[in-house]
């Protein structure tokens, strides 16, 4: 897959890991941001969270900054030569993978804190387009629309597409 | 990716007084992770088909919740490990 993005953009991706790591790398606790990146595995059983937490939760965090390292490395790369104002790049299918889970949880965290409903993607409105947040939230939903058809077709199992037809059939 | 490494624990009392009820790995619905992510997510992560995975997508979308895999309580910890990988919002519990 070959990225190709506006100046503007690749400034708005270079901004994620900064707003990314000091979450994850700080007090997991109390924070609503960190607690919607990295959830308790059980709603009413402190015991099996707790164990869980033990278990996953350092290997998540390293996870997710290793993530979000590859992604700052490759974001941070200059822009392609010649009279193109674009930022080009090559992305294999390990790097697709990368950069939808670091954009997904930059959408968690914005969504989060916007207390985003599903009509904000599906139906936004006017006011959603003219607010700075809503729209970066919108741009990423848009940038993850095509890295998960891209990270599809990689994995030989074509577009990722979920049809109003299946959705129709299964509500019928 | 990486999977946690999960070592038997042998502190844990449920498992030997109930030994014959699974875990189960439940996704929850949320306003912010899309569709046709979930929908990879469930096929990459357990190799459903894209019909099993569109559906188990739409229980969680419409009934605020599935259970999306079940067995040992090893099993389902590695499942939940990978769905808050993807930013999915899993728990586990002993099924009911």
């Amino acid at each position: 897959m070959k990225a190709v993005l506006e100046p503007g953009e690749v400034a708005v991706l270079r901004g994620v890991p900064g707003m990314l790591r000091p979450i994850i790398e700080g007090d997991l606790s109390g924070n609503p941001d960190a607690e919607r990146l990295l959830p308790s595995a059980s709603r009413d059983d402190p015991k099996v969270a707790a164990a869980f937490r033990e278990m996953a939760q350092d290997q998540l965090v390293r996870a997710k900054l290793d993530a979000i390292d590859r992604f700052e490395d490759a974001i941070s790369s200059p822009p392609a030569g010649g009279s193109s104002r674009k930022w080009t790049q090559e992305l294999d299918a390990e790097a697709i993978a990368t950069w939808m889970t670091v954009l997904n949880d930059a959408r968690l965290v914005i969504g989060t804190r916007l207390n985003v409903t599903e009509e904000i993607y599906s139906d936004p409105s006017d006011e959603v387009f003219e607010d700075p947040e809503h729209y970066l939230y919108l741009g990423l939903s848009e940038l993850l629309v095509v890295l998960v058809d891209a990270a599809s077709i990689a994995a030989g199992r074509g577009p990722a597409r979920v049809t109003r037809k299946q959705i129709d059939e299964y509500e019928g | 990716m990486t999977a946690p490494t999960i070592a038997p624990d042998k502190t844990r009392p449920d498992e030997s007084v109930v030994p014959d009820r699974p875990w189960v790995a439940i996704v929850w619905n949320d306003p912010i992770n899309l569709m046709n992510y979930v929908v990879y997510v469930f096929q990459t992560i357990f190799g459903y088909s894209r019909e099993k995975a569109t559906r188990l997508m739409l229980d969680v979308h419409h009934k605020g919740k599935a259970v999306v895999s079940s067995g040992p309580r090893e099993k389902i910890e590695h499942d939940v490990y990978m769905l808050h990988s993807y930013g999915l919002w899993a728990t586990m519990s002993k099924d009911s």
